[in-house]
């Protein structure tokens, strides 16, 4: 064994320093100044544009946010409603493709390709363009016939919105299957051996050996699926924003929005890494 | 135990509803179930994965159907997925109004500027927070995680206002700069993978490079960098269709379309010829030919890769 002399220790910690200033310098002009300006813009009124002069209001912008604003309280509460509503299906939905493909089975190539291809459009103008000008993230045209088919006109229409909703949280699943498969493939296969020994069927190891080990993945899949909504660039409380500010030039305004809408996902992400952080099985 | 069929990954089949259909099931058959049993219990799975399969391919298939037809195709109501013939007038038309080859290669080169910046950038950032001690990397890792939950929108008029003031609108700068100080388009994911991986690899590889006599940062560069590729692959491809289908800082910073890229001139073609008369758009199948001529590149770079790219995504151990 090398004994380290304390002077290369010393220098090894000032290597970190350089390592992560790329980072440092980043941080500093393109994330906090931008963050603290916003803060700052949010509780003011524009008086100079170029040199962001602002006038004290106080909370009058938030007021304001409440008070006059017809579609921000609609597009928010639709936003967390929205994010709150899919995670738990996308987590499962992406853990039972997971577990499908996880089987040994002829053909799973394919099939990781093609659960994997909403990722390579699921985001931006492309997928935001196709929902809205040809509706083609909607359920199969046909489905959607027998259902009108053999169902009364108000419960026909609320099961086709069930089921549009349902296809546009399997768009959304891309990540977290592949997430899931590297956590199923690395559980090792000797505690199945041990537990058919015990006579185990394959209900109980799913339950009792495959979710414990995955709970670090469930963990890191709920809190990446949450951070995903909020940060989605079609979401409506996004729209609404961007439309306040750059359509109205109303950029103290748009701020308050922008540090609203930050606070709650902030609370949301918090609260699920508080509930969740205390189920998660950590092999010893 | 003898009703049961075990597969090699551990499952254990119970074939007991068959057998009972059949009670008078002579060995024959018994012996049947233990050869074929294997291949029967996938039978299940199978028609779970095509059936959600269907889920995904469907807005291809019907994009790329679409892509083909005319407009009278569109009006025919008996026409659901085919069109009656194939003419590619639609891809010329969106080819020539989207002045694809400009943009394509404006496109390639902006987001390759971006991914390699990002990535090269992340590493390094990456690796002074797995491997190297010093005071304050915990703090630091906290902040990045933090500014993952910051929605972009929140810090998305100061910016707009900085990059404004140093006349840099109109142009991609204000989306490459970033890049090449470990931010842009979801940064904080990028630096959490490749630290995830550098924690992950063994410490006899960092002491060998040492050994040889060259510093941390040579080590670095020559042994570490280059040996974390699944690393490398993986955050390539995220970022690459992150980068080429992003639209919200483009859709700020842009104000001249005619200075976006692909996905812009995508939007432009869109709009301009979205001819919605009685719910039929005429121009339905220039849209769905302008949009597979915008996501063809990243489709075909993810085929070639996708290999590599899953196992090395399953050989991550992103959450450990």
């Amino acid at each position: 064994m090398k004994r380290r002399k304390p002077s290369l220790e010393k220098r090894r910690s000032r290597s970190g320093y350089i390592f992560v200033l790329p980072w440092v310098i980043g941080f500093l002009i393109f994330q906090l100044y931008p963050f603290i300006q916003s803060f700052i813009l949010s509780f003011g009124e524009l008086t100079d544009l170029t040199g962001l002069k602002t006038r004290w209001i106080g909370f009058d912008n938030y007021i304001a946010i409440f008070r006059d604003d017809v579609d921000f309280v609609p597009a928010f509460i639709e936003t967390i409603w929205q994010t709150l509503l899919y995670t738990p299906f996308i987590i499962v939905i992406s853990l039972v493709i997971a577990l499908l493909l996880n089987q040994k089975i002829k053909g799973r190539g394919l099939f990781r390709v093609i659960f994997f291809l909403p990722v390579l459009l699921g985001s931006g103008t492309v997928m935001a363009q196709l929902g809205e000008a040809a509706n083609i993230m909607q359920i199969p045209p046909t489905i959607e016939q027998y259902v009108n088919y053999y169902f009364s006109t108000d419960i026909a229409s609320f099961i086709n919105s069930i089921l549009s909703e349902i296809v546009r949280m399997f768009w959304k699943t891309g990540v977290q299957i592949i997430i899931f498969l590297g956590g199923l493939q690395s559980i090792s296969d000797s505690y199945y051996e041990a537990a058919k020994v015990d006579n185990a069927n394959s209900w109980d190891m799913l339950w009792k050996i495959t979710l414990p080990m995955l709970s670090p993945m469930i963990y890191l899949n709920v809190i990446y699926t949450l951070i995903d909504s909020f940060r989605s660039e079609d979401n409506a409380i996004a729209g609404l924003i961007v439309n306040r500010v750059f359509d109205n030039s109303d950029f103290t305004y748009g701020s308050a929005m922008g540090w609203l809408y930050f606070l709650v996902s902030f609370t949301v992400v918090i609260l699920a890494t508080v509930i969740f952080r205390r189920y998660v099985y950590y092999e010893k | 135990m003898k009703n049961k069929v075990r597969t090699r990954v551990g499952r254990t089949v119970r074939f007991k509803t068959i057998l009972q259909s059949d009670m008078t099931a002579s060995n024959k058959s018994k012996l049947f179930l233990k050869i074929y049993g294997k291949a029967l219990g996938h039978i299940p799975v199978y028609l779970a994965l095509i059936a959600l399969s269907v889920v995904f391919l469907v807005p291809f298939l019907y994009m790329i159907g679409h892509s083909f037809m005319t407009a009278s195709d569109l009006l025919n109501p008996n026409i659901k997925w085919l069109p009656r013939s194939l003419n590619f007038n639609n891809y010329v038309y969106a080819f020539e109004s989207m002045d694809y080859w400009y943009y394509l290669g404006k496109t390639i080169l902006v987001v390759g500027i971006s991914v390699f910046a990002q990535i090269m950038s992340s590493a390094f950032v990456a690796y002074g927070l797995a491997r190297v001690k010093f005071k304050g990397s915990g703090v630091i890792f906290g902040i990045v995680l933090f500014m993952l939950i910051v929605p972009p929108q929140t810090i998305i008029v100061p910016s707009y206002i900085l990059f404004s003031n140093a006349h840099l609108v109109d142009s991609y700068i204000p989306i490459v700069l970033p890049c090449f100080f470990a931010m842009g388009l979801n940064g904080g994911m990028i630096i959490f993978v490749f630290r995830q991986f550098f924690k992950g690899m063994p410490a006899e590889l960092e002491n060998a490079a040492m050994i040889d006599g060259t510093g941390i940062f040579g080590a670095y560069f020559r042994v570490i960098f280059p040996n974390v590729k699944p690393a490398i692959l993986i955050t390539g491809i995220l970022s690459m269709v992150w980068q080429w289908n992003n639209s919200f800082e483009p859709s700020i910073y842009i104000e001249d379309s005619s200075k976006g890229l692909l996905n812009i001139q995508l939007r432009e073609l869109q709009q301009s010829v979205s001819n919605v008369m009685q719910g039929v758009d005429f121009n339905q199948g220039i849209n769905m030919a302008g949009t597979l001529l915008t996501i063809l590149p990243i489709v075909i770079i993810f085929l070639a890769v996708q290999g590599r790219f899953m196992k090395s995504m399953a050989e991550s151990g992103l959450a450990n």
